[in-house]
């Protein structure tokens, strides 16, 4: 049964999620990508804490699947609605300083939606199993 | 974190991420304005993770210094999971990546 992580909304509680994803992944096929997914989903929770800003009364929880297929998350915050589609992608031919989160986490994901209800924001992520990897 | 600069060489260790950006960015601005029309270098052998806040202030200097004719060069992270977000973002083909060696020698 996956341990639920709840975290409250600031930078300062991400170093909990390391240990967190390491123990969720551990003996199964995907642990070896667990560096890429600790990026994704630290993406994910800086954007959340930094755009979102919740009310620091609130929690982000995060929840953990993994099957044949990959890692499910499913991430719950009560920040500010937030629509990725909205959000512009950086140009790769034009560098620019910020506004590569969301880029780093589509890349690392093949699942990658948010859901508003009430006054929550619940994100879906899905990490594949990378090609080569023995189920 | 940990920071630690030699002459035109700031050598970055540990964790580089959203937390610790503000004083990141700071080091690498000083030492961009210090030597202007210089190259500067940050040594990331010793990163074992940089997301994109922390890249983000690494951009920012190479930015400052190619301003000023100079330039921001790195040395990789020999950890390959903290290389990724170099990859991901294509700042790996933006920035000039030199060896540990030259660093040192600089």
């Amino acid at each position: 049964m996956s341990k639920m992580l709840q975290l409250q909304p600031s930078l300062a509680e991400l170093h909990h999620l390391g240990p967190w994803l390491r123990e969720e992944l551990a003996g199964h096929p995907i642990e070896d990508q667990v560096a890429g997914i600790e990026l994704g989903v630290h993406e994910l929770l800086t954007n959340i804490v930094e755009h979102g800003q919740p009310a620091a009364s609130t929690t982000v929880d995060l929840q953990c699947r993994v099957d044949d297929v990959g890692a499910h998350f499913v991430i719950t915050d009560h920040g500010s609605e937030v629509e990725p589609d909205d959000i512009p992608r950086p140009d790769p031919d034009k560098p620019q300083v910020r506004g590569y989160g969301l880029m780093i986490i589509e890349q690392l994901t093949d699942i990658f939606d948010v859901e508003r209800h009430d006054d929550t924001n619940t994100w879906t992520l899905r990490f594949p199993i990378a090609t080569g990897a023995s189920v | 974190m940990e920071l630690l600069r030699e002459d035109t060489t700031l050598n970055i260790a540990g964790r580089v991420d959203a937390v610790v950006a503000p004083d990141l960015r700071d080091a690498v601005i000083t030492m961009v304005a210090e030597n202007p029309g210089l190259p500067v270098i940050a040594d990331l052998t010793e990163v074992d993770f940089i997301d994109s806040a922390g890249l983000a202030c690494l951009v920012q200097g190479m930015k400052r210094a190619r301003q000023c004719s100079g330039d921001l060069r790195l040395v990789a992270p020999t950890n390959g999971d903290a290389f990724r977000v170099f990859e991901l973002t294509r700042f790996d083909r933006v920035f000039d990546f030199v060896s540990s060696s030259t660093a040192k020698a600089a």
